[in-house]
């Protein structure tokens, strides 16, 4: 294994909120084209790593590797622009947008989003807009959600697509997505699952937190474990939802 | 030694006035501590104080101590009218700070064009003709420079005192760190904001009244007390009343010497002065706690 | 007609003002208190650039607008690291800040005095000096303002403010600044008050700092957001309401000083009726809750 296989890896990273350790000593690496999920009880400090990842807040201890390159200071949307894409728990979709307002936010237009500069590029601008257009169009249908519709008037469900759909707009590498299926039905759980694989097959990375497990064994892999802000386990999936101590313990199933 | 006594006067007066800044202070972060407004109508109701003094005063000839419970008692009605009328029917709707802001804005403006609209819009001053004096040591202080003192220092320690031991003020520290520890205890938030908005008109007259017997008010004088208490409460550490109160007397202090080293006319530069040395100082720490603050 | 003519004028004045805080309030939902300042600057600069080094007005203009920018910038760097309310006290500490400046550096300025005595315009040997010459000029550069707002409102530049003040977090996910965006729509802002003053500066032909103090902002924040922010028809009303009306309530026939105070009155109780019953004033986009 070189180490130009490893698209993520953190090193003892540590966060403490008012002394309480949300997230402590996790060490841990993340192979590109994988498929991995961060599972364990609630507050265990799996949203916690993520907002870590993205940079949102910085570590107490530890350090942060991004495709070899340490990120631990780099700001958040530099980060982002690095390809790491997040989804949230809380969707944190632009409400008082239209979707596909929500999706063009998501991408970089380099002629209109500098006001010195917009009447000089009126046209060239234009059509990149056109294009970006386009591009959102596209995936909403996918989606079967319509594109002028305001987001703040969208159901928890596709509120989520929504989120999904900014991600696609952007080029990235790994993915963080935070329950992406929670309130989402059958049919589009699919076409999700079936977009992640797509991704991975580029030689991208997905790391989910998802609470509904036996849904996604059937496409992950390997499963990190967190209790109590710890890395308690990391291995395969079906090892470990074997182990019956884990499951009875872990997912007080 | 003698650099000692010269220094004295200086520390005197500066601390006089460092107190009566502390008071504007506590009023101010009182109010934006446990309700999060930012109340720019503090400088009506500083404002207010001295013109209902003028008013009774001069206009109505009253004794000065009637005239100034007076004063003081219709100036704590209109802070609680400003909340009972347009905060608190907000708060119900659930607004954001910027629309108390603008509110808050939209309030001072109607006070201070309605003080200037019956009182005029020149110097006032509050009439005791010519002052006794006392000497302490080597520094000449006026009676008002007493009272300013020993009021001041009074109404602050008071007020440390109520938080402690009365009940109103442990329903204050409760309301000013965590919202929902108060709505668990199942304690009144209209009465505590009501109280809490009568104390820090309290603060702004008593303030307001102990200077304008000594300096002389316009209706913009509100707008230099409102800075001088906001700023205090930013530099002091918006949530520590402690320390906004330890703020107003440094800057006090730092204005009465600035002021004496130079004119009168960098008295409000000063206040800029601190506040901008403070946000070229404290720029990284502040973006740091705005991101926190969004989880 | 003349006096038509100086309605119309000042109405394109205060349109362009409108423009410039509504691009900064209505997109990033911040207020801000500093546009009195950037208009003086503006007015400052350019009333002085005209008279003292006998540049051209055109030529002054945006020389005014360039410094503006750059104070903006620096006053925006120190302010938008703060959240809401916070911010406001800052923009109001900087307006205040500038104006003591208008006032107290009496050598450049002249303080209180004012300049008096500002050239009009002229392009070419002609001079804007009739009413109606100005009204076109002014028409002129308002429109050019106006149209470029347009531009701005359906560019991914304001769409990318709307996202930060819909949900900053989720813009920093997309991979862009927030504070990048803010600053240069307060720095765009603050510039076009600039140019409303350089042109505020030879109409009136004699300016004071008074004109450019804490009621001005207050003035402007008050047609921002009785007009309603967030696109543009609300600047537009907003102006035409703020310029009207105390123009009709002159027929009232108050004292001169009265009449102001009156104004101010009237202005504040719309601010506080505003914000609690129609926060996105006439025709806002944008509602301020």
């Amino acid at each position: 294994m070189s180490e130009e296989q490893i698209i993520l890896m953190t090193r003892c990273l540590s966060k403490s909120f008012s002394g309480l350790k949300a997230v402590n000593n996790v060490t841990s690496y993340f192979i590109k084209g994988r498929i991995y999920a961060i599972a364990g009880p609630n507050g265990a400090g799996k949203t916690t790593f993520f907002n870590l990842l993205n940079g949102f807040f910085p570590p107490d201890k530890g350090e942060i590797f991004f495709n070899q390159e340490n990120v631990t200071k780099t700001s958040p949307w530099d980060r982002s622009r690095l390809g790491i894409g997040r989804l949230f728990q809380d969707i944190r979709v632009f409400s008082n947008l239209k979707a596909v307002d929500n999706l063009l936010c998501f991408e970089d237009n380099r002629f209109s989003r500098n006001p010195f500069t917009i009447p000089f590029h009126t046209l060239k601008t234009r059509r990149i807009d056109n294009e970006h257009k386009e591009k959102a169009a596209k995936i909403l249908e996918r989606f079967k959600i319509n594109p002028h519709t305001y987001a703040k008037n969208l159901s928890y469900g596709q509120q989520k697509l929504v989120a999904l759909g900014r991600i696609l707009m952007k080029e990235s590498y790994l993915l963080l997505l935070d329950e992406p299926f929670a309130g989402i039905h059958t049919g589009f759980r699919k076409m999700i699952r079936d977009l992640l694989v797509d991704f991975t097959k580029n030689g991208n990375t997905v790391i989910l937190i998802e609470h509904d497990i036996s849904f996604i064994s059937e496409f992950v892999e390997w499963v990190y474990l967190f209790v109590g802000g710890k890395r308690v386990t990391f291995g395969k999936i079906d090892e470990i939802l074997r182990s019956e101590e884990v499951v009875k313990g872990i997912w007080g199933i | 030694m003698e650099v000692l006594s010269k220094l004295e006067p200086f520390l005197v007066y500066g601390l006089i006035k460092g107190f009566l800044y502390a008071l504007l202070a506590v009023g101010f972060c009182l109010v934006y501590k446990t309700t999060r407004i930012f109340n720019i109508a503090y400088g009506f109701v500083y404002m207010s104080a001295a013109y209902f003094a003028l008013l009774f005063l001069d206009k109505l000839s009253m004794a000065v101590p009637l005239a100034i419970g007076l004063s003081l008692l219709f100036t704590c009605a209109v802070g609680w009218g400003m909340e009972k009328l347009v905060y608190f029917p907000l708060k119900v709707k659930g607004s954001s700070a910027g629309v108390y802001l603008v509110s808050s804005i939209g309030i001072y403006v109607i006070g201070i064009n309605t003080i200037a609209l019956i009182f005029g819009s020149r110097s006032q001053i509050l009439n005791t003709g010519v002052e006794e004096t006392f000497t302490i040591h080597t520094t000449v202080l006026t009676r008002i420079q007493v009272f300013q003192f020993i009021f001041s220092l009074l109404l602050l320690f008071g007020f440390s005192w109520l938080l402690k031991k009365f009940q109103l003020g442990k329903k204050i520290t409760a309301l000013s760190n965590d919202a929902e520890l108060f709505k668990i205890f199942g304690w009144n938030e209209k009465s505590v904001r009501s109280s809490i908005f009568i104390l820090s008109s309290l603060f702004a007259g008593a303030a307001s009244l102990l200077s304008a017997f000594d300096m002389g008010m316009t209706p913009y004088v509100g707008m230099n007390a409102l800075l001088i208490g906001a700023v205090s409460m930013i530099i002091g550490g918006i949530k520590n009343i402690t320390g906004a109160a330890i703020a107003g007397i440094c800057l006090g202090i730092i204005q009465y010497v600035v002021v004496w080293l130079t004119s009168a006319r960098w008295e409000q530069a000063v206040t800029f002065g601190v506040l901008i040395l403070y946000l070229l100082v404290s720029r990284k720490k502040i973006s740091g706690k705005v991101r926190i603050e969004e989880e | 007609m003349n006096y038509l003519l100086s309605i119309l004028i000042m109405i394109n004045i205060y349109l362009i003002l409108a423009l410039s805080l509504n691009l900064f309030m209505g997109y990033t939902g911040l207020i801000s208190l500093t546009h009195a300042a950037f208009f003086g600057i503006g007015a400052y600069t350019t009333a002085l650039l005209m008279m003292q080094l006998k540049l051209n007005f055109f030529l002054s203009m945006l020389l005014g607008m360039i410094l503006t920018f750059f104070i903006a910038y620096l006053i925006g760097k120190l302010s938008l690291v703060f959240k809401e309310e916070l911010f406001v006290l800052v923009t109001l500490g900087f307006q205040m800040i500038v104006f003591s400046i208008l006032y107290n550096w009496t050598k450049l300025t002249r303080g209180p005095y004012g300049v008096i005595g500002i050239p009009k315009p002229s392009l070419g040997g002609f001079e804007f000096s009739e009413l109606w010459s100005f009204f076109i000029l002014s028409g002129g550069i308002a429109a050019i303002m106006f149209i470029y707002f347009k531009i701005l409102d359906k560019s991914a530049f304001c769409l990318y403010l709307k996202g930060i003040r819909d949900n900053e977090l989720a813009f920093i996910s997309s991979g862009k600044s927030p504070a990048y965006y803010k600053a240069l729509a307060f720095v765009i802002s603050g510039g076009a008050a600039g140019i409303a003053g350089a042109l505020y500066a030879p109409y009136i032909t004699y300016i004071v700092p008074a004109s450019f103090n804490l009621d001005m902002s207050i003035f402007i924040l008050c047609i921002v957001m009785i007009g309603g922010a967030g696109n543009l028809r609300g600047p537009l009303i907003g102006t035409l309401f703020m310029v009207i009306a105390p123009e009709a309530l002159k027929f009232l026939g108050l004292p001169d000083a009265a009449a102001a105070n009156m104004r101010q009155i009237i202005y504040g109780l719309l601010l506080v009726l505003l914000m609690r019953y129609r926060p996105q004033g006439l025709l806002g986009e944008y509602k301020f809750e």
